[in-house]
């Protein structure tokens, strides 16, 4: 009678050694194709994030600045004083709105969250943090007309 | 008993009259409305000038105007109607017998669902596209870590303009959609003709009001973004991008999960929901005002 419970245990311990064996094989095929799946998303990303390097543009603006002292074009507002030329970028440095000049306030007005900037590019008010960025420009030769280029 | 007159009864009544309407299976009528209209404006559509075709599409196309608005107002009324189907659910607490896995799953094809109708909006590339864009792609960079991967992922308009966006609108989202919604998806069968006046009211309000579009121009010193962004466009200006573009909206997608669990989870998960849903409909409605002004 002893001999049968003992038997019957042991079939039972190998059934249960034999079930772990499977339950582990099953969770390490599981998390063999989870770290498949991660280690794929590695080329994934690559290809993704690659990026081409960007050359500065130079944007020509054909015109003479207006009496009221600003031109403003799709990436910049061009400004004209007392020192020369300048531009500064029209996307807020808070989520990238694209900011429109308001020149009875003489300020650079984002249509998103209301940022203000002053036409020099500070930060006036608003929830952004940032000062705007100020592009390069450079004049034209009288002999082609008015006009600058911008380097942004 | 409550009589009629009294607002808990009239309260019933309307809850009664919500529960009599159908609407997982209105909701996939205009699902079928907008996959078939948004099939037609992808052969016309281009993603490298945006704006310029929508305009085209809008303006010289016959019948342009017409599916445009057509993919428009269906795709909206899917996402409002999938959401009263979900309220519906809810309400005869039919959702505590989802599996909870599955409940999850459906959870994340509505969020799939408000990201299709988000880029749509971007790929209108009108004002309010290309800032709601520009507008989503820094919160995804404000997520530390792998924030710059999901945006390489799903927006990545500075770099790559409308490319990733339309392939995702067009391929990948709606992918991803029917792999979290098939199940739920599968089980039924709607016929579109059996619904005849309720697609016929939506071809004529198709026919006869345009899509919204919004052209830059000088002097826009205020661009509402879509209405289901108004109350995060209004946080936005208060709180970093990071805890008001991201922090917040997980925060109630994590409560709508939890929705159907038991016990004291469920009831603060639900309590969640219902404040969350408060403040962002007093934001929404400030951030609506601001546009009155």
């Amino acid at each position: 009678m002893r001999d049968v419970v003992e038997e019957e245990r042991g079939r039972q311990e190998v059934a249960t050694a034999a079930a772990g064996r499977r339950s582990f094989l099953r969770q390490g095929w599981s998390w063999l194709r989870l770290a498949a799946a991660g280690v794929l998303c590695y080329p994934l990303f690559s290809f993704l994030g690659y990026r081409v390097r960007r050359q500065p543009r130079r944007i020509l603006v054909p015109k003479a600045i207006p009496l009221s002292g600003f031109i403003q074009e799709h990436d910049f507002v061009l400004f004209a004083g007392e020192h020369g030329p300048w531009a500064v970028s029209r996307i807020c440095t808070h989520l990238g709105c694209r900011l429109n000049y308001l020149d009875k306030e003489r300020q650079l007005v984002c249509p998103c969250h209301h940022s203000r900037f002053s036409p020099d590019g500070k930060r006036v008010d608003g929830p952004a943090r940032r000062d705007l960025t100020v592009f390069p420009v450079e004049g034209r030769p009288a002999a082609d007309g008015a006009g600058y280029v911008v380097i942004i | 008993m409550s009589s009629s007159s009294d607002p808990a009864g009239w309260l019933l009544g309307a809850r009664r009259l919500f529960l009599t309407v159908r609407w997982g299976e209105k909701s996939i009528v205009t699902l079928y409305l907008s996959v078939l209209s948004g099939v037609v404006l992808a052969l016309q559509y281009d993603p490298a000038e945006p704006f310029y075709s929508l305009s085209t599409i809008e303006v010289l196309v016959p019948f342009g105007a017409f599916w445009r608005a057509l993919h428009y107002y269906a795709s909206q009324l899917f996402f409002l109607l999938a959401l009263c189907h979900l309220v519906a659910i809810i309400l005869t607490r039919k959702h505590i017998m989802i599996p909870h896995g599955k409940w999850v799953l459906l959870i994340g094809g509505l969020v799939t669902t408000l990201l299709l109708l988000f880029t749509g909006y971007v790929l209108r590339g009108d004002a309010t596209g290309a800032s709601a864009g520009v507008i989503a792609e820094n919160i995804l960079l404000a997520i530390p870590g792998f924030g710059r991967w999901l945006n390489e992922l799903l927006f990545a308009v500075t770099t790559a303009a409308m490319k990733r966006v339309y392939a995702n609108h067009l391929v990948g989202l709606g992918v991803l959609w029917l792999v979290l919604s098939w199940d739920h998806f599968r089980r039924y069968r709607v016929r579109v003709w059996l619904h005849p006046y309720f697609v016929c009211t939506l071809l004529l309000v198709s026919a006869l009001w345009p899509a919204p579009m919004e052209p830059e121009r000088l002097g826009l010193l205020h661009i509402a973004g879509p209405w289901f962004f108004l109350g995060l466009q209004e946080l936005l200006r208060y709180v970093q991008p990071f805890w008001a573009g991201v922090l917040f909206p997980l925060t109630f997608i994590v409560s709508l999960c939890l929705l159907p669990a038991r016990g004291g989870i469920g009831r603060q998960a639900r309590a969640y929901a219902a404040l969350w849903l408060l403040v962002y409909a007093v934001l929404s409605a400030v951030g609506f005002s601001r546009g009155l002004v």
